[in-house]
This record gives structure tokens, sequence and C-alpha cells, in this order.
């Protein structure tokens, strides 16, 4: 009887769980961009080369994700309406699809679009982010709508606009909120869609890092990559357990951990000087009197703006700007730098958990950068690639041309010894995964490309702008 | 209170909510029932932009209701007897064809509002011109209307035009990729609808001489390689679809004669002349050479075919492209004598994007155009201008004279930069629902910056390889390829029309392809 207990107590844990090749998450496991498959991938294909399957979705650059058998995706399927899609992985079978009324939207600025987060799954429950509505989970059989947590939409002073995505870890939901008027951390109860808990994030600046996970120091910390701060946090209670105080101004990318060390490549824009009142001073003071008025910032912002006027003159100019925006205590500029620290800190890490860090070595400011064996990998604007080793950051190579020119948004993926690199210009070159530069093949997607691909069970799943492509060997 | 009491008090609250909230506007507009077409069509051209502006309803009638917000009367003495008895004498007796009013007047104890022209298609215009009047900005994509409706405020116009200019011409298709030369027979239609509510009145539609192809009949290939490939939405070529289907002057003939007949059938829908164009006709038209204007009297300053893909500028030839500034302010000044480029400009700029402090920044952006225009206009420069060039030898020829960028280059990218940051920085605070005609600019400046800086690069990757340094020179040709690469993509982001359509796969033609072709021999 207590042996059959235990079969259906492991079966059920594992057919409740996503499998273990599943992609269940943007980027991945623990999005760290690497499928620990075995199944062969394709090298060649295109929007008809080995395709196995395809779907029209509509506009939207969120990644697919996979888990249980189930291939998931967004869309902007009407001007407020967002659509939500679930597939047979091996079939491409529709299996459902639901339609949320956004409402209004808010203006944002290209290349973002609306349908920008990544679902999470953890094969049981489809866990997905809109701006204007917060969380909303499915049944990932049937589609069914479970419950719907509220969160307040995030506003950016520059009308970046949302592209924040949810993780799974245990029975919570984990989503980070840095925007650039109200950020916080949140951890939502899976089944229910209550609040665990919520820790607000004051210090921070927009910023789009997908949290992750490092067990490092027998623990497991949930960590967040910031305005000026990598911090690790207790995914049970939200508590702080440590700060790393070596991030730019603006973090786009998502870190990647690998054997209990933090890796992240950022670049963000100017100098170390160019604080956000520069950036502000240069975009937003739009009749370039050296000081802003309420009308040239968002009203979304006036409550900041009249804290920060301390004179009470209606403008905001030199330390009022940074105080009405920034928090005192983390001021931060621009640069470029490669980093790798050390997970399992307690306090202020900044001086003891650094184990390397490369300098202006113009990583992207949106893909993030790939970990794959012992080797860090990034792409650049005109793709333009480098390689460095996890081990004391040494060069492989650099800024070598990968033959596809333009942006790259999408962030780098691995799988059966291949690395794929989605252009925005809807090629992906295929690289092997070696310390030189190998390209073994250029791949025409047809369109515009923005999301990362998801890697499962042998298929690499392709979102361009409006379709999405299960690709792999027949 | 007893539950009835309660119920009774609710009940009056509603009925008085209900009464006291406004109601939407009523416009009537009332023209005779056998007025001419184009009178009619006024009338409902009118009816739709009032509807809109106001939020309500605007309709047509055949006589003045007894009651309505707002009471047009549509039409001149001779087609409206309502005008007749409204205005009478009042109405301007030695005025030509083309002279329009829009005037406050009174119709018995009605107070009614006079609209229009002393022929039926300066009826038309006056429409146009109430619409312009009321806040509507006429672009040549489209129109833009205020962010909210307005109020019904019919009450206090005295507004009456005389042409200064009495032929504002237009000519179309042409022999440039930035014209309207890969324009279908229905974008020319809508097109021609934007140029009457600006009350062009000619049009010369320029389909080339027998035996010379022109650019609307070229095809441009459209592959996997191509730059910018995203505004083709996966179109193996470009080329007019018109025209697709020929390949010699004969098979030509018969869809040059459709074209022509249905563009000039539209035309004369709208009220407009309109003539083949020949080289040498006489051409009345105001040029813009920038903030002086140049009245020219009857025949055009200059011929500025071929435009250098990153000037702004207008042209006999129409390039719809960045020219909405350019066109609202040669049809206003073809009214307005005194009105100054700039002055024309803020205003367009303030309605479209909401906020004066905007206008101002797109303002000083145009104005740095314009001096790179006047700039680039040198005689001299016309090898940099040409794109129609077949040589392919836009970038080529800069490679081989391996010389350092010219002397007017250094000012003239530091102008296109800050007109590029004009624009951005206008974007930001604009209007949200506006801000793509905005984005338009911004993007095209980023392509005029990155355009020169390729050209830059050539010109230091032709410099490297007569000093003998073949690395050097590659590493230069490699950035003048991406450099150029990344400008035709800015330009692919809002690439919205045919026009657009034309210059990217020209500059694949002409600089890219041969470029990156150099680059592989090197």
């Amino acid at each position: 009887m207590l042996r059959l207990l235990v079969t259906l107590g492991l079966s059920l844990i594992i057919s409740s769980a996503a499998k273990a090749e599943d992609w269940a998450q943007f980027r991945g496991p623990n999005a760290s961009g690497v499928s620990g498959g075995t199944q062969p991938l394709p090298a060649s294909f295109s929007t008809t080369e080995n395709v196995r399957w395809s779907a029209t979705l509509g506009e939207g650059i969120g990644s697919p994700i996979v888990a249980a058998g189930r291939v998931f995706a967004t869309a902007m399927s009407g001007p407020q309406k967002l659509g939500v899609f679930a597939f047979d992985e091996a079939s491409g079978k529709q299996l459902w699809k639901q339609e949320l009324d956004t409402g209004t939207l808010p203006t944002i600025m290209p290349p973002n679009t609306h349908a920008s987060s990544t679902p999470a799954s953890d094969g049981e429950r489809l866990y997905v982010h809109f701006s204007t509505l917060g969380l909303v989970c499915f049944d990932a059989a049937s589609g069914k709508e479970l419950w719907r947590r509220p969160i307040e939409q995030p506003f950016y002073l520059m009308a970046w606009g949302s592209a924040l995505s949810p993780i799974v870890y245990g029975d919570l939901v984990y989503f980070n909120q840095d925007d650039d008027l109200h950020p916080f951390l949140l951890a939502i109860d899976k089944r229910t869609g209550e609040v665990r808990w919520r820790v607000e994030r004051p210090e921070m600046l927009a910023g789009y890092a997908v949290p992750v996970l490092c067990e490092a120091e027998g623990r497991t910390d949930l960590v967040i990559a910031g305005s000026g701060k990598m911090q690790g946090y207790d995914p049970a209670t939200g508590k702080m357990r440590w700060t790393c105080n070596t991030m730019l101004r603006t973090i786009m990318v998502t870190p990647v951990v690998k054997d209990g060390v933090i890796y992240i490549a950022v670049q963000s824009y100017g100098d170390a000087d160019r604080l956000l009142k520069a950036a502000l001073l240069e975009w937003k003071d739009t009749n370039q009197d050296g000081k802003l008025a309420k009308s040239e910032i968002p009203e979304a912002f006036w409550a900041k703006f009249d804290k920060g006027d301390a004179d009470r003159d209606g403008f905001l100019k030199d330390q009022e700007i940074d105080d009405a925006f920034q928090n005192p205590t983390n001021r931060v500029g621009g640069g470029s730098h490669i980093q790798a620290i050390r997970g399992g800190g307690t306090g202020d890490v900044t001086k003891t958990h650094v184990l390397w860090n490369l300098e202006n070595k113009a990583p992207s400011n949106i893909a993030s950068p790939l970990v794959v064996g012992d080797k860090l990998f990034v792409v650049k604007k005109g793709g333009l690639s480098s390689c460095y080793q996890t081990s004391g950051g040494k060069t492989l190579y650099e800024l070598s041309r990968i033959k596809n020119l333009g942006n790259y948004y999408a962030s780098p993926v691995a799988g059966d010894g291949k690395i794929f690199v989605t252009g925005e210009n809807g090629f992906i070159v295929v690289l092997a995964d070696e310390p030189d530069l190998n390209v073994l093949s250029k791949n025409d997607m047809g369109e515009t490309c923005i999301a990362t691909p998801a890697i499962a069970n042998g298929r690499l799943y392709i979102r361009t702008m409006q379709k999405l492509y299960c690709v792999g060997n027949p | 209170m007893p539950r009835s009491r309660c119920l009774s008090l609710a009940f009056a609250i509603t009925v008085f909510w209900c009464c006291s909230s406004p109601a939407a506007p009523k416009v009537c507009i009332v023209i005779d029932p056998d007025a001419p077409k184009l009178e009619q069509f006024a009338a409902r051209e009118m009816s739709a932009q009032l509807s809109k502006l106001f939020g309500g309803e605007a309709t047509i009638l055949a006589a003045p209701p007894v009651e309505a917000d707002g009471i047009i009367l549509l039409g001149s003495p001779a087609t409206n007897p309502a005008v007749m008895l409204a205005m009478g004498d009042a109405w301007p007796a030695q005025w030509n064809e083309q002279c329009h009013l829009i005037e406050s007047t009174k119709l018995g104890d009605r107070s009614v509002l006079v609209v229009g022209g002393n022929s039926p298609v300066a009826t038309l215009w006056a429409a146009y011109e109430l619409g312009h009047q009321l806040g509507i900005c006429y672009l040549m994509q489209s129109d833009v209307y205020p962010a909210e409706p307005i109020q019904v405020k019919l009450d206090s116009f005295k507004v009456r035009i005389i042409p200064h200019v009495p032929y504002r011409v237009a000519v179309l298709l042409g022999d440039t990729p930035q014209g309207t030369s890969a324009w279908t027979i229905a974008e020319h239609e809508r097109l021609l609808g934007q140029l009457a509510k600006l009350k062009f009145n000619r049009v010369y539609l320029d389909m080339g001489s027998t035996g010379y192809p022109g650019w609307w009949s070229r095809r441009f290939r459209v592959d996997s390689e191509t730059a910018g490939r995203a505004a083709f939405k996966g179109a193996g070529e470009f080329t007019n679809p018109e025209f697709a289907a020929a390949t010699t002057d004969e098979e030509r003939k018969p869809l040059k004669s459709k074209f022509q007949t249905a563009v000039f059938a539209r035309a004369e829908q709208l009220g407009m002349q309109s003539y083949n164009f020949k080289a040498n006709m006489h051409l009345v038209n105001w040029v813009d050479r920038g903030w002086t204007l140049q009245p020219t009297g009857y025949r055009v300053e200059s011929q500025r075919a071929g435009l250098n893909p990153i000037r702004y500028s207008n042209t006999i030839h129409l390039a719809p492209g960045d020219l909405s500034p350019a066109m609202d302010f040669v049809a206003r000044s073809a009214f307005e004598p005194r009105l100054k480029p700039e002055a024309a400009y803020l205003d367009l700029f303030t309605a479209v994007c909401a906020k004066r402090e905007v206008a101002d920044r797109l303002v000083r952006g145009f104005r740095l155009l314009d001096e790179n225009t006047e700039t680039l206009a040198h005689p001299s420069l016309q090898q940099f201008r040409r794109l129609d060039s077949t040589k392919k030898d836009l970038l080529l020829t800069p490679f081989a004279s391996a010389s350092p960028p010219p002397e007017w280059f250094k000012k003239v990218k530091e102008r296109y930069t800050q007109s590029m940051v004009e624009m951005f920085r206008g974007h930001d605070n604009c209007r949200p629902d506006t801000r793509k005609y905005l984005y338009y600019h911004c993007k095209r400046g980023e392509f005029a910056v990155e355009y020169l800086n390729c050209y830059e690069s050539v010109c230091l990757a032709g410099e490297a390889k007569k000093a003998g340094n073949q690395d050097k020179c590659v590493e230069l040709l490699e950035k003048a390829v991406e450099s150029l690469y990344n400008g035709i993509n800015s330009l692919s982001e809002v690439a919205r029309d045919p026009s657009d359509r034309g210059l990217i796969a020209a500059l694949n033609e002409y600089a890219y392809r041969p470029l990156v072709k150099q680059l592989e021999e090197e």
C-alpha cells in the first residue's frame, strides 16, 4: 500500500510538473537560453524548410514557451485584444485561444509592441502578464481563466512600454516590475492568485530583467538585475539577502546563472556621468531651457514632479531633477560591462563577490548574454559577436561579424551544440558551439523577428512578428 | 425616508441628469437640390468633416432648418438661393472664379455661416478652408483632426480669399523614385483628394516621352539580402503594379492610357485641370527655396529631378515623403502673400502636435534640413545628389576618388544630426495619436546621418586603399556597408507609401548592392 501511494504520489508530481526538456518561461530553464535536450536540432531551416508546423498569430514579440506537450504564445489579436494561444507541441493543432480585452493601451516606443511579455507555465497552468491587466492565470489544458491578479500599470519616463515576464518557482509566480514610477517585486500564490509577499524597490529605475534563481551556499536566491544594483532575495519571504552595486543605469538584459555564478552583460547609453538627469534634459526638455516643466513630463509622474520641485517655482532644475526621479542612494550612469558575480552572499557584496569585470566590451543593451559550457557569448548590433571564458573572462574572440547586419533584440539560445542568433531582420544565424567563431548557416524567416526563440524536445520555436514556426528535423 | 420617496428622488435625479447632459451638436448644411455636382461633393465632404470635428451630426438639407446649433449655407448666390437671400449685394461683385469666402451673417433672424465661392470648385475650396479654420490639418497622407471634438461656434467668421497665384500645380508620376512614380491609380486618386484640400487646381502627369520607359515602369529586385526588405512586406520586386504586365512600349500604351484616363477623371471630379507634362512646359508654381520664398513669376526656378535621398526639398515633381509642411505653406501662400514659411510651419506643427514647444523643435529641425538643402543644391554637388543615376556609382565614385570627405561634409552632417535630435525631442512630447507623423521624420533623420556615416567611411576607405592599407580599406568598407544598411532599415521602419519604398529600392540598387559587391571584391 505504501509503495502504491509513493508511486502514485511520484506520478502526480511528475505529471503535474513541466517536463525537464520543456522551455517553460522566457529563455527556458532559469532564463539561461540553453536547452538540456539531447535531440538534434536543424542547422538549416526557413519558412518552408524543416518546418514541422506553423501558425499565424498576429503582432507580438513575447517569446513562445513549451510545457507539458503544449506550446503557448501571445499576440495582439485586435486593437484592444490580447490573444493567448495554446498549440499541441507535436502537431501544431490549436488547442485553445483566449482573447482578453485590454482596454485603452498606453503609448509606447518602437520596437516594443504591446504583446511583449513571455508567459510562464508549470505544466498545469499558464501565467500571462499584460500591462493593463496584470497577471492572468489559465488552465493549461482547457484555457479556462482561473484567476486574475490586477497589477498597477507600469510607467516609463521615456515611454518604452512594458515587456516584463513572470517566472514560476515552487508554488509561487514571481513578477518583477521595475518601472520609473513605482518599482516592486511580487510573489503570488500560483493556485489562487493571492499575493504572498510584495517588496517595494524604490531605488530602481526602469529595467526589464527577468528574475533568475541562483543556487549557491546551500540555498536558492531569487536574483534581480536592476538599475545600479543586482540583488538576491529569499524566494519564500522576499527578504533581501544581498546586494551587489555594480550595475549600470538601464538594465534591459537578464542575467544568466551557472554553477552558482551570475553572469551579466550590460550596455547602458552614455558614460558614467550620464545620470538620468542628462537623458531627461536631452529628450524631455522640449523647449531646451535647461529645466523641466510639468507639461514636458508624462502625467503619471506629476506627483514625483511636485515632490521634487523644492523651490515651488513650477519647474525642475539641477538637483531637483535628480531628487524627483532618482533615489539618492542609487544614482548611476551608463557604460558597458560584462561581469561574473558569485552568488550566495550576504549583505553588501560589491567588494567581495565580483569575480571578474570587463569594461567597454560593448555587449548589446537588449539581447541577454548566453553562457554555454565554459563560454559566455554576446552579440550586438551589426552582428558583432564576442565570446569570453566564464572563468576569468579571457577573450576567445571579440567583435567578430556573423555576417548578418542590423539590430539584435532577441537573445541567443543554444542546444545540440549550436547557438542560434536571431536578428531583427528575420535572419537566424546558427553558430557552432565552439571557442572559435564558426558560422554554420544563415536562415531566413522572412519577416521581422524580435522574440527570443524557444527550444524543446528537438524543436526550435521561432516567433516572427506575425507568425509562429516549429522547426525541427523530419 | 420612506422607500417610495427614495425612489421618486432617484428618478428625479436621473431625469435631471439626462436632461442636463449635453446632447450631441447638430449642424445643418444647406445646399440647393440642383446645385452643381462639385458643390454637392463639397457638401458631403463638409458633412463628414464637421461631424467628426463637432462630435455630432452634420446633416445636408435643401432648406434652412428652424433650429440647429449651426446653419451653413453652401454655395454662391448663383447656385444657392439661400446664399442669395443671406448675402445679396454683400457678395463680392468683382471676384474671379477662384475667390471664395466664409462669412457669418444673418438669414432673417437666424445666424448662418455662408461658405462658398464664385465657382463650384471655389465652393469646394471654401468648404475645405472651413475645415482648416476649425483645426483640420491636411497632410499628404491623411488629415489630422483636433484631439477632442470642438464647440460649434460659427458666428464670427469673416474670411475672404483671393488667390495670389492663379495656378497651383502638382506634377505626378515623373522620374524620381521618391515621387509618385510607383503609385497606383487608387493611390493617385487619394493623393489628388489631399491636394484638392490644399486648393491645387492643376495636375500635370509626367509619363515620359515615347520610348522612355520612365521610373514608373522599372522593376527593382527585392530579395532576402535587400536592406530594409521589411518595407516590401514579402514582395519579390518593387514596381508600379499598374504597369507591371508591360515590357515594351506597345504594351505600355494601353496601360498608360488607362492610367491617364483614371487620374484625369479624378482630377476633374475635384475641379482640377489636368495635362500631360512635357519638358520645358510652363509651370506656374511657387518654389520653396528655403525660408526665403522666391516668386518666379510664371516659370519654375530650377528643375530638381534626381533628388538626393537625404535632401529635404520640394520639387516640381511631387515627392510626398517629407513634403507636407512645404506643400501646406506653398498652398496657403498662394492665397496669403504675406505668409512666411516659419509662421506656416509653426501653425501646422502646433495643430498636428498640440504643443507649441513641440512645433518649435520641428521648425528648428526643418530649418536645419533646409540649410542643408541650400548647401547641397550647389551645382558642383550634382553627383552627390543624383540617386537616379543608372551607373550605380553613387558611392563608388567617392571611393574611387580616394579623397577625404569634402569640406562641406562636416557641417552638413552636424545639421542632419541636430535635425534628427530635434525631431526626436519633439516626438517625445507630441500628442500621442500624432506621434507617428513625427516618428517618420525622426527615422528619416536617422537615415540621413547613417548615409553620411557611410559616405564618410567610403571616402576614408578609398584613401586607405590608395595608401596601400588594404586591411583598413576593408574595415572601413564594412563600416560603410553597415551604416548604409542601418540607415535604409531606419527608412523601412516608417515606409508608408510607394515613394518611401521607391527610395529604399533605388538605394539598394544604386548604393547598397554596389557597395557590398565592392567590399566582396576587396
